[in-house]
């Protein structure tokens, strides 16, 4: 875990990040506190707190005395939320860095483009300008 | 002592209050025990256990009793077989020697001392009390006197059944234990052992309060205030037929064993006391 | 609060999945400080200590070499005799009270032995004293960290050592866990089996752990509480997260960063300073309030938040009214005392 930003943070990014990438399906359960604590060598009430922030933006629900689970929809309110997020996280950068290496907006959407296409294709690796 | 007393009682009630609220963490498989540890006295005998936890401690009295008792055998036959003497003289000769007393009581005394020294920090680590500590130390003492005395003992009905191993030679059965019956030459012992052990410790408690230094000043204060009593009685004897000292020395021949081993007796129980005193107030950073 | 934790935690009822707070006021406290303090000789080893620690937690207890950590964790458990002031632990006074002591294990940093005893007969004196001693756990140990258990006591080496003295601190399983400097020789692989088994131990069977440290970054994150003590007096007491917030850096142009310092008033807080060329960073030891970050994304400088390594640091460079800027490389590391 790195110092950017809060531990119990960066949990939840994981977890959400393994919701979206369909290691964790709907209705199934995700790892215990004690599980997520140890895997990244973090205190169980911070890995905890981690897992709450998801329970309370209904992501993740506690089923009494099994474990929690990743609710039906989970996967529809997380893509909400990156996309909310993707101008911020990324666009802005991008734009920032655009325009300090001069590029015109053409430029940009044409790399933009040109990266799009070649993961669409299958190979997001051969195509590198 | 009243203020120790009271400090247990303090323990007792603490130890209810507190034993209501430690549910927290107790698994049920593990835990099995339900209320709280055995404490107090429980623990004394677990710091006890602690001395004793190396089984080599306790032989060493008893061995170096039967070592020394061997050689001064071997002494008193080597005179006896090189020269034209009398078994009897020989005899008498040995029952003077003291070496026996000296090394049962010097011997042990590295171990207990280092043992109370090197594993107070550990003890107290492990949830012990000094009380426990210490007078686990004291209990500690006791049994490997018992044994060496136990030993020492053996080897005078031996040497008494063979009479004197089949030479004429007392070795062990010498003056200094009174040459009477089995158990005042064990009870003899058991006291000399003991006693050494306890001013031992009096001085290891000495060390641990008060440091390297704090041990030399009380050695040397020690040794001044030995020279100084040696001075008076030395004196009284001199003019004996005056009162003051020489009166107290004359109570003191009404004494069963003269003066002697009543003063060290005396010394030994205020070693005790102190002891305890000066260790339960030590400090360990 | 039961619930919170039940379905994760499985038999650890009692626990709060959210700690933040260093007090929780569900339970009482495990040790309760008052007013302590602790001379020898002519030295202030602790000076008016108050502190009160939540139950079923792990505490760091973090500051310099000589900053008294030792003496405070010896009179916890009794060992150092306070000059003045009350401890208090697990419900009763710790002070040569067995009902209490029993409940509490304390690994020091070199435990010494007396020089004939082997491993395996510290191991058998620990598992009678504690009747929650773990005696598979302590064999997975003593394989794990490599400990013969007929090796001498006086034979082993700094880190077997320490590793012993881990061995007993986490099979006892004792209310209170009190480890300090557990590192002596230890490599970073025993480092890592160390917090691992400590957590997954902890995770079990929940209990009040003191840990002190200089190392702080490598356990920062097992932490929930952080307690930083400077020059024998407490300087910070805070969940591991907001102790976090207690410093932040700062980078940018010169100028810029020491308009907003001005701006800020926190000329006299910055406690480590570094410049290459036009540019300079500061760590700023004092919390980032919205005015300044504001402030700096206004002047376009950089804010990031530091590791706790460095606000222990930074924490130490300053004394907590000070105003004297150091440029020490990394405050932390130097060791010796002021």
């Amino acid at each position: 875990m790195d110092d950017s930003k809060p531990i119990f943070q960066q949990v939840a990014e994981r977890i959400s990040s393994d919701i979206l990438a369909g290691t964790y399906g709907e209705e199934e359960q995700v790892p215990s506190t004690n599980e997520i604590a140890l895997f990244h060598r973090i205190n169980p009430a911070t890995a905890g707190k981690g897992i709450n922030t998801l329970v309370a933006r209904g992501i993740l629900y506690k089923r009494r005395g099994i474990g929690m689970f990743v609710a039906t929809g989970a996967r529809e309110i997380l893509l909400r939320e990156r996309q909310d997020q993707f101008v911020n996280d990324y666009v802005d950068p991008l734009v920032t860095e655009a325009r300090a290496i001069g590029f015109t907006a053409e430029d940009a959407l044409r790399v933009v483009g040109r990266r799009l296409g070649a993961v669409a294709a299958g190979d997001p690796r051969k195509e590198q300008s | 002592m009243s203020q120790a007393a009271a400090e247990d009682n303090r323990t007792v009630t603490g130890g209810a209050g507190a034993g209501g609220s430690r549910r927290t963490g107790e698994a049920p498989g593990v835990a099995g025990t339900g209320g709280l540890p055995d404490a107090g006295r429980g623990r004394t005998m677990l710091a006890l256990r602690y001395y004793l936890t190396v089984p080599s401690r306790l032989y060493t009295g008893p061995g170096i009793v039967v070592v020394v008792a061997a050689l001064s055998l071997a002494v008193g036959a080597v005179i006896l077989g090189s020269s034209q003497a009398e078994a009897a003289d020989v005899s008498n000769g040995l029952t003077y020697n003291q070496t026996v007393v000296w090394w049962g009581s010097i011997a042990p005394l590295a171990i207990l001392c280092s043992a109370v020294g090197q594993g107070t920090t550990a003890m107290l680590g492990l949830g012990m009390t000094r009380r426990n500590v210490w007078w686990g130390a004291i209990l500690y003492a006791l049994v490997g006197s018992a044994l060496t005395a136990t030993a020492l003992v053996v080897l005078i009905a031996l040497e008494r059944l063979t009479h004197g191993w089949f030479m004429g030679l007392s070795a062990i059965d010498i003056i200094y234990f009174g040459r009477g019956s089995l158990l005042s030459a064990w009870l003899i012992a058991l006291g000399t052992f003991f006693g050494a052990q306890v001013i031992a410790l009096l001085f290891t408690a000495i060390y641990l309060r008060a440091g390297a230094m704090g041990l030399t000043l009380s050695i040397v204060g020690t040794a001044v205030l030995l020279v100084v009593v040696m001075g008076i009685l030395i004196s009284a004897f001199s003019r004996s037929e005056q009162g003051g000292v020489s009166a107290l020395l004359t109570l003191g021949e009404g004494l069963p064993g003269g003066l002697l081993p009543w003063a060290l007796g005396l010394a030994v129980l205020l070693s005790l006391a102190g002891g305890w005193l000066i260790y339960r107030r030590a400090s360990f950073r | 609060m039961t619930a919170a934790t039940t379905p994760w935690g499985g038999a650890s009822p009692g626990r709060e999945a959210v700690a933040e707070a260093p007090a929780s006021p569900e339970e009482a406290p495990a040790v309760v400080v008052r007013g302590l303090n602790r001379r020898f000789g002519r030295v202030e080893a602790l000076r008016d200590i108050h502190l009160e620690l939540a139950p079923n937690r792990i505490h760091g207890l973090v500051g310099r070499n000589g900053a008294g950590k030792t003496t405070l964790l010896s009179t916890l458990v009794g060992q150092v005799i306070p000059s003045s002031g009350s401890v208090e632990v697990l419900g009763g006074r710790s002070l040569e009270n067995p009902a209490v002591l029993s409940r509490t294990v304390y690994v020091r940093d070199h435990q010494c032995y007396p020089d004939d005893m082997r491993v395996h007969h510290v191991l058998g004196i620990a598992r009678r004293a504690y009747p929650r001693w773990d005696e598979g756990l302590a064999r997975r140990l003593t394989e794990d960290f490599r400990l013969s258990p007929r090796a001498r006591t006086k034979k082993l080496s700094t880190g077997q050592r320490t590793s012993l003295g881990i061995i007993v601190g986490l099979a006892s399983r004792a209310e209170l866990t009190i480890f300090d400097e557990p590192y002596s020789g230890l490599d970073p692989v025993a480092r890592g089996v160390f917090y691992d088994r400590l957590l997954e131990d902890f995770a079990e069977h929940p209990r009040t752990v003191i840990i002190s440290t200089h190392l702080v970054d490598e356990i920062a994150d097992l932490l929930n509480d952080v307690i930083l003590l400077d020059d024998g007096a407490v300087t910070l007491h805070e969940s591991q997260e907001r102790a976090r917030d207690r410093a932040y850096r700062l980078a940018g142009p010169v100028h810029d960063v020491e308009r907003l310092l001005e701006r800020t008033g926190s000329t006299g807080r910055v406690s480590r300073r570094q410049s290459v060329g036009s540019m300079t960073m500061v760590v700023v030891a004092a919390p980032l309030d919205a005015e300044a970050e504001a402030a700096a994304r206004e002047l376009g400088l950089e804010v990031e938040p530091v590791s706790l390594q460095e606000v222990v640091a930074a924490m130490g460079t300053l004394s907590p009214l000070g105003s004297s800027p150091r440029d020490t490389g990394d405050a932390a590391q130097e060791g010796a005392q002021r």
